[in-house]
């Protein structure tokens, strides 16, 4: 020990009596604020909030002052459920303040960024305000801290103009490959792979061993065991003798499942198991040599939401890998429940007809869909899981009788966009 | 513990809105928490806001898994993290993941007014924590300035106890370390 004991105590001691910092503003600020905030409209605690009768309180520093204040006195108050205009404007300037903030200089409300192009509230008038006064900052990073702020979970073609996309299926804890699709700068590739394209198995085996699985709720799984490599436009899987995968039915679909989702959208047409010695690789539950799996069949899904029970992460999932033969029976059948894994994200009392048109698919909702009675991630969960049916079909997908014109950022007088893959991830530094 | 979760929840549902009673129960330990992560009072007012949407929004989703007090300091957790790591995309134009634990949770220098009563050694601890790593940062606040159990704090930040112990002792070295130096150049000067 280095240090004297004097200095030990000193420290334990400055440390045990930090100064206690309050916040000098009211709950009556705190709860306007959040009633301005359009991601918590129809919230039913916000709106249970509002019907309470308000403590009257004092602030930190009254408190401090004298202790003899009569803190239960009570005013009932209902707060207004409608938004006016001037608390839009105020959340607008707030997120802007929020960011600017970041950036250690506090600039004049009024010329705070439009964030509105992945905002819920592009339509409002407060927006179109903010339109006009968004020069101040630099548009890239107010693009890039809106795409952070957006609830979108898929990556779409906008992503990838600096990056490259690289799928993996990951293993869950209830047995099921989940499709993850990973951007990774171009300038990280490039240091790590030089100025040549890499092939879909060295990004494989470069990026794989990076993903910390379980911190995603993922069991540990990849790299995958045995030897992977490439023969002309092939792959090759050489299992060990002893692996973790072929010791049920379970685990192989599983297993065979990661690989679809790992290389199916690949250079590669098929996957060929083989032994040490280069025989094909009995499954014990297939009972003779296997055959090549095809990495190119069409694989038309539908999604829904995969919940891990650990973590609470959600994904965008494939339901037990299920195929379809047409988009309309696929999106169709997304509202029912077929197992306890998997999650329709369409609600029980939304119903909707498909039609199939030359331009992709129409799902047109009986009732007028109103998407702010939804929590705002099960709405945009609901979008892009259809969007993602659509996309395993190769078809863009328009929604009609949708209340708002647009969502998240999505055009919803239009065809959308096709999402690239499904449940957007970056990857972790080395 | 779940029971007793429970228990709570169906009382709350009876007596008193999610909103007004985390407020009350927690508000100014949530906000001591913000502003001593990013020592700017309006960015943790920002960050505090922040934090109740999503308590609001994803209340529902709460198992009970943890009590309240835990659950909402890791969403104040995580809120702090996105925002330092926006920060980091920001002045690094990149994507790359940001590993909150070991890269610094760098903030400013607390306004003089935040400090009033703060001694001229809790300044010094103050700066000396900016040069810790994230995860000691985060552990010296949450167990010192907060009072969070250890069981607590692993609770937060989903670590074991013994991944807490060992932070909290690495980040105490630290910060003697730093103020051993501190003191020598002090009375080197002198």
């Amino acid at each position: 020990m280095t240090h004297n004991q004097f200095d030990d105590d000193q420290l334990e001691h400055v440390l045990n009596n930090a100064p206690k910092l309050s916040d000098r503003r009211s709950k009556d600020e705190i709860l306007n604020r959040l009633l301005a905030d359009t991601r918590l409209q129809d919230n039913v605690h916000l709106q249970e909030a509002i019907q309470q009768p308000i403590d009257e309180e004092v602030s930190a520093q009254e408190q401090q002052q004298s202790t003899e204040t009569e803190l239960t006195k009570r005013k009932t108050r209902k707060w207004p459920i409608l938004m006016s205009v001037a608390a839009v404007f105020a959340l607008t300037v707030g997120v802007g303040s929020m960011f600017m903030n970041n950036n250690d200089s506090k600039i004049d409300q009024a010329t705070a960024p439009d964030i509105a192009p992945y905002s819920t509230m592009q339509d409002g008038p407060a927006a179109k305000t903010a339109e006009n006064h968004d020069n101040y900052l630099d548009s890239s990073i107010a693009a890039e801290y809106a795409k952070f702020m957006s609830l979108r979970t898929s990556v779409y073609e906008e992503d990838l103009t600096e990056a490259v996309v690289f799928r993996i299926g990951l293993a869950s804890r209830d047995v099921e490959s989940v499709p993850m699709t990973y951007i990774i700068p171009n300038e990280r590739v490039e240091a790590d792979f030089g100025k040549e394209k890499p092939s879909t198995l060295q990004i494989y085996k470069k990026y794989a061993p990076q993903i910390k699985e379980e911190e995603k709720g993922f069991t540990n799984y990849h790299p995958y065991q045995g030897e992977l490599k490439e023969k002309d436009d092939k792959l090759i899987h050489v299992l060990p003798e002893k692996n973790d995968y072929d010791v049920a039915s379970a685990p192989v679909n599983e297993y065979k499942g990661t690989l679809q989702d790992t290389f199916s959208d690949s250079e590669y047409t098929e996957v060929e198991f083989e032994n040490a010695d280069g025989t094909p690789y009995e499954f014990s539950q297939e009972g003779e040599p296997s055959k090549a799996m095809s990495l190119t069949g069409p694989s038309h899904f539908n999604y829904y939401l995969y919940k891990d029970q650990n973590n609470g992460a959600e994904y965008l999932s494939p339901d037990f890998r299920q195929t379809f033969s047409s988009v309309t029976e696929a999106i169709t059948v997304m509202r029912n429940k077929t197992d306890d894994v998997y999650v329709p994200v369409v609600p029980e009392n939304v119903t909707y007809t498909v039609q199939e048109v030359a331009e992709g698919v129409v799902v047109t909702f009986n009732d007028p869909l109103d998407l702010t009675t939804m929590e705002p991630v099960r709405a945009t969960q609901l979008i892009e899981a259809m969007m993602l049916t659509a996309a395993s079909f190769d078809k863009q997908l328009r929604l009609d009788n949708v209340v708002q014109e647009s969502w998240e950022g999505f055009d919803l007088k239009n065809f959308l966009p096709t999402p690239v893959g499904a449940n957007k991830q970056y990857m972790d530094t080395p | 513990m779940k029971t007793t979760n429970i228990i709570e929840r169906g009382w709350s549902a009876l007596n008193d809105s999610v909103f007004h009673r985390l407020y009350d129960a927690y508000h100014q330990d949530v906000f001591q928490f913000l502003i001593y992560l990013v020592k700017n009072r309006i960015l943790a007012e920002d960050l505090a806001h922040e934090v109740y949407v999503r308590v609001l929004r994803s209340y529902d989703q709460f198992a009970g898994n943890s009590s309240e007090k835990t659950w909402l300091f890791a969403i104040a957790k995580n809120v702090a993290i996105d925002h330092f790591r926006k920060q980091a995309v920001r002045q690094k134009h990149s994507l790359d993941f940001f590993d909150w634990e070991t890269e610094q949770l760098h903030s400013n220098t607390p306004s003089p007014e935040d400090m009033l009563e703060a001694s001229d050694e809790f300044m010094q601890v103050e700066s000396a924590l900016e040069n810790c790593t994230g995860d000691q940062k985060m552990v010296i606040i949450m167990r010192y300035f907060q009072d969070l159990s250890i069981a607590e704090t692993a609770q937060i930040l989903d670590w074991t106890e013994a991944k807490v112990k060992t932070t909290q002792h690495r980040a105490i070295k630290f910060l003697r370390q730093q103020l051993q130096q501190v003191r020598e150049q002090e009375a080197k000067r002198q």
